[in-house]
């Protein structure tokens, strides 16, 4: 402790960065010494190439430092090596040797003044090291040894654009279409400066010149254009969608503009009567709206992108063709048509002139699409029908697709048969749950427990975590009831559950009675009777303070409590719970509840 | 001198433990037990807890809220400057241990010996250890109607469980703030023109609402628009500092506050705040000599662009001269030498990444030369974190808005704190919080 006498003047305390440990000094040694011992040994072309490949990898294992100095033993063997001067000025700009990037720059267009990669770090090198009339003059000198090219005046506006120098980079472009005499040279930084400014108007009158003449520029185009407020929309969408000069490429922005804002079906339209005639184009076009569309969410994306994939489809070698479809009947189960989706997959999965992957790829999708649709039997028929274009590893997968398609509708017996013969893993899962169901307690403890609490799915994970817990609370080997009881759960009828186990509870003693109760109270308070949840939940953290099941039974009264706007008494009980039992696991879960309820969060 | 001062100092600790006759644990713990009535092991009263503030730490956040309340108590609380990350001790009492329990904050029982070695530590590195010894009262200027925002220093007192009151314009005025040591402005926008929102926002209830609940808090102070108003507090605000008040600020608050100081006699506002428009010669007329950390910046005299001047380096709200956002680093400074800011920036994070606001920065350009740079992103010409002295009290600005929410929108979901317990930027808030709590002497002579 101490008395302050003064404030003095800001300083900074001793360096607090740590010396590098011996390794990494070593290994920063033999880096700076390497290029050099290269240098002396060999040819200098090979020395140069050498260095080159060092430096790239030494790049990407992010050892930039060393990079860097490799990158500069290249260049002093090929000072216009533009891979190795694009190379240093990548890394150098990380290191801080952005000036070293420079002066290598500039020792390379003394050599050759056309080299305009050179020329290009020059300028962008001294603009980063804030010298901005070295910076122009710079830019000067390459005007004046190329005074037709348009690259100087494009690497200056990029460079004022980037730094939010907007008039600056506008400077550019006038200079630009004026010395060069066209109106349409620079379109894309013209339509970027235009767009900084929020005149988008202009900004999407260059962007259609500009994707135009180069329909590649669609892209950045559609980015910079996205941009655009909701009030500008339309005039954006009028202007791509005019006809004229350019029209197909510009209204192909206008569908990728459609998709970005939300409107899918609309862009859709737009697109597919926009698309490149034929060849390669076409086909790329669609792969990259159908990629779009399926990554975005609700079902007319859905369906735009499996109406794209189809299309898609049609275009492709065989062999590809075959996932193409199949990804196209997924996206049109998951816009809710299932008529289309086995339209497109029943031709594959029958044709006897397919080769057996395409079958077995379609067979195992409309499998998959009937359990979705809650039709195990249609599936299990499918697969028997169809069984032998499948490898054994994916009739097994589609078997247990099914068996859990016919837990869900209540039959054991069949969800059994769906996994016979399978020795997986994940076939071990589902016969655990098969087992519990039928009342084997034993054999479903010993299944889900060998399957694990980790891996797969988390909350699968979590539940095969807690109806071990649960089982070993039960300590039976078997129990119909309740395997009836909690298939009744597994077919989503919950409330029948927890009014099948609370009885199961009461009879069971011993340590089986919190833990059905919790049980039941979870279930209960699943099927929305919030009353009889709070009841359960309640009894066991009074009558069994001591079980294992307290700490869940305390947190879910205190869920129960707060839900129906009890905080204080959720606060006591939340306080409660910690205190009792500082070390269970669900500890921090209570005390983001007692945040919630006390206020101090959202 | 400085070994004769460190022997003194072991005396009387050492005199001090014995007196106490305390015995520590000397075992680390995250806060067990210890509520009365409760199951759980029974406290040590009397005795120390260190609460560690580097990553040995689960929750720094609510261990600010720890600390104070020992503070609020009565207790003998010292802030370990640099030790550990600025750690703290506590007296170790059922309290503390109770509420160290439930926030999940991690505590070290620590004997007499480790404390002497601690001491030791800490008198021999560059750290220092400070009383703290009175909780300071937190005041927040916050308008009395909902915002569509967040404010990160609501949050994170309220995470902390450190008590605030609410003071709003009125109370300002009033003269109400002197009963406060320690007062928060954030979003607020002091030139008096809703944050320059009534294009962008045009029509939003929220806005609609704020504008007219402005106006009538001028109408009601008999002001002539809220332009005046908003001058009028800042004006206030200023006072508070020079009379000895800690002023604490974020975001726009900070830029404003600045440029309605220096305006005070120039009309910097658009014709939809005050009726008439900026005075188009506004910038020379501008009296920096008003405002507390900034000198000669220039007005942004677009009344549609929600920018007020090149104050901030980031102009997030202007999309021809928006920067990107990188990540700032805290000064490190000498913890016996500049204890004040040394606590300012106590953290267990030297590089934090950056965050908008709209005011996100302060260009270098505008700051005055006494003004004592906090925290700086490296070659930028901007700095994030500014402290300064007027009169017998200080001011504190840190850009940005929400330190977990890097581009943080209007009416975007405020930030769940108990997401982010180790939070280094809200660190920084809190540190400035119990700033004031420091032996006065220490701070002020």
């Amino acid at each position: 402790m101490r008395r302050i006498a003064s404030l003095a003047p800001a300083r900074r305390g001793p360096a607090a960065v740590p010396p590098p440990p011996a390794r990494r000094r070593s290994r920063r040694r033999l880096a700076a010494v390497f290029p050099a011992l290269l240098a002396l040994l060999l040819p200098a072309r090979a020395a140069g190439q050498g260095a080159l490949n060092q430096a790239l990898d030494l790049e990407q294992q992010g050892l930039l430092g060393s990079a860097a100095r490799f990158y500069a033993a290249a260049l002093r063997a090929e000072p216009n090596n533009p891979i190795a001067l694009l190379g240093l000025e990548r890394v150098g700009q990380q290191v801080g040797w952005r000036d070293s990037a420079v002066a290598y720059a500039e020792h390379a267009i003394a050599l050759d003044s056309a080299d305009n990669t050179a020329r290009g770090i020059e300028v962008r090198g001294l603009r980063a090291l804030g010298r901005d009339s070295l910076a122009s003059e710079a830019l000067a000198r390459w005007l004046a040894a190329d005074p037709r090219s348009p690259m100087p005046y494009r690497e200056w506006a990029q460079l004022n654009l980037a730094a939010g120098r907007v008039s600056e980079a506008r400077d550019a472009v006038t200079r630009a279409r004026e010395r060069l005499r066209s109106a349409t040279v620079l379109a894309p930084e013209a339509a970027r400066v235009d767009a900084a400014d929020g005149d988008w108007a202009h900004a999407v009158v260059e962007w259609r010149a500009a994707v135009g003449v180069e329909p590649q520029l669609a892209r950045p185009a559609a980015f910079s254009l996205r941009a655009a407020p909701v009030a500008a929309r339309d005039g954006v969408l009028a202007a791509l969608t005019a006809d004229g000069s350019g029209a197909s490429a510009a209204r192909r922005v206008a569908a990728d503009l459609l998709l970005g804002w939300n409107e899918p079906a609309r862009a859709w339209t737009l697109f597919r009567s926009e698309l490149p005639p034929q060849g390669p184009l076409r086909a790329d076009a669609l792969r990259s709206f159908a990629d779009r569309a399926r990554a975005t969410a609700g079902p007319a994306a859905q369906r735009a992108a499996a109406e794209a994939y189809e299309l898609l489809a049609q275009l492709e070698p065989a062999a590809t063709a075959v996932a193409t479809r199949v990804e196209s009947a997924r996206a049109f189960a998951d816009a809710g048509d299932a008529a289309a989706a086995e339209r497109l997959l029943r031709p594959l999965a029958t044709d006897p002139q397919a080769d057996s992957a395409s079958r077995s790829a379609a067979v195992g999708a409309m499998i998959e699409l009937a359990v979705r649709a809650g039709d195990p039997g249609a599936a299990a028929r499918q697969l028997a029908a169809d069984s032998a274009l499948l490898t054994g590893t994916e009739r097994e997968a589609l078997g247990r697709r099914i068996a859990l398609g016919w837990l869900r509708r209540g039959a054991v017996d069949s969800a059994a048969s769906a996994i016979a013969g399978d020795a997986s893993l994940d076939g071990l899962e589902v016969r655990g749950w098969v087992d519990l169901y039928r009342g084997d307690l034993a054999g479903a403890r010993e299944a889900l427990a060998a399957v694990g609490a980790t891996g797969g799915d988390t909350a699968r994970a979590a539940e095969r975590a807690a109806t071990v817990g649960l089982l070993d609370a039960v300590g039976r080997d078997t129990l119909p009831a309740l395997g009836a009881a909690l298939l009744l759960a597994a077919r989503g009828d919950t409330a029948a559950a927890w009014h099948a186990l609370v009885p199961l509870a009461r009879g069971a003693g011993g340590a089986a009675e919190p833990a059905l109760l919790g049980w039941a109270a979870r279930l209960a308070a699943a099927s929305g009777d919030g009353t009889g949840g709070e009841a359960l939940w309640r009894e066991v953290a009074e009558r069994f303070p001591a079980s294992a099941g307290a700490p869940a039974a305390e947190l879910g009264l205190a869920r129960a409590l707060a839900r129906r706007g009890d905080l204080r008494g959720a606060q006591a009980q939340l306080e409660a719970m910690i205190l009792a039992h500082p070390e269970s696991a669900l500890v921090p879960e209570a005390r983001r509840l007692l945040d919630r309820v006390r206020g101090a969060v959202p | 001198m400085k070994r004769r001062g460190f022997l003194a100092r072991l005396g009387a600790a050492m005199g001090a433990l014995l007196v106490r006759g305390h015995g520590g644990t000397g075992r680390a713990a995250r806060g067990t037990g210890g509520a009365p009535g409760r199951r759980g092991p029974a406290a040590p009263d009397g005795g120390v807890l260190l609460v560690p503030m580097d990553d040995a730490q689960t929750n720094h956040l609510k261990a600010y809220g720890i600390a104070y309340d020992a503070v609020k108590r009565g207790g003998h609380t010292e802030w370990l400057l640099n030790y550990r990350g600025g750690s703290f001790f506590v007296p170790d009492d059922g309290v503390v241990r109770r509420a160290a329990t439930l926030a999940g904050v991690a505590v070290e029982g620590v004997d007499d010996a480790r404390v002497l070695a601690i001491r030791g530590t800490v008198e021999q590195g560059n750290m220092d250890a400070i009383v703290l010894e009175r909780a300071p009262r937190v005041a927040i200027y916050a308008p009395p109607f909902a915002q569509p925002w967040d404010d990160a220093v609501t949050m994170a007192l309220q995470y902390a469980d450190i008590p605030f009151t609410r003071v709003w314009d009125p109370e300002v005025l009033g003269g109400r703030v002197a009963d406060f040591d320690w007062l928060h402005l954030h979003h607020e926008d002091f030139t008096g023109q809703d944050s320059k929102f009534y294009l962008t926002y045009a029509g939003a209830a929220w806005l609609n609402d704020m504008v007219a609940a402005d106006q009538a808090t001028a109408r009601a102070l008999h002001f002539e628009n809220v332009p005046a108003l908003k001058k009028a507090v800042a004006a206030r605000l200023r006072t508070y500092v020079e009379n000895g008040g800690f002023l604490f600020a974020m975001c726009t608050a900070t830029e404003t506050l600045e440029l309605a100081l220096a305006a005070h006699d120039v009309d910097i506002a658009a014709a939809f705040a005050d009726g008439t428009p900026m005075d188009p010669d506004a910038d020379p007329k501008l009296d920096w000599t008003r405002a507390m950390a900034c000198r000669d910046a220039h007005l942004e005299k677009n009344p549609a662009i929600p920018v007020f001047s090149d104050i901030d380096g980031h102009q997030v709200n202007n999309p021809a001269l928006r920067q990107p956002l990188g990540a700032f680093e805290l000064f490190n400074f000498s913890a016996k030498i500049d204890p004040a800011y040394a606590m300012l920036v106590q953290c267990h994070r030297q590089v934090i990444p950056d965050f908008y606001g709209v005011t996100t920065s302060f260009t270098r350009r505008t700051l005055k030369p006494a003004d004592v740079v906090l925290a700086e992103e490296p070659g930028a010409p901007w700095v994030k974190y500014i402290h300064g002295d007027l009169g017998r009290g200080t001011w504190t600005y840190l850009g940005g808005h929400d330190p977990e929410d890097p581009q943080h929108q209007i009416g975007a979901p405020a930030t769940d704190l108990s997401l982010h317990p180790t939070s280094p930027g809200y660190r920084l808030i809190l540190n400035n919080v119990l700033f004031p709590a420091a032996r006065k002497r220490e701070l002020k002579t």
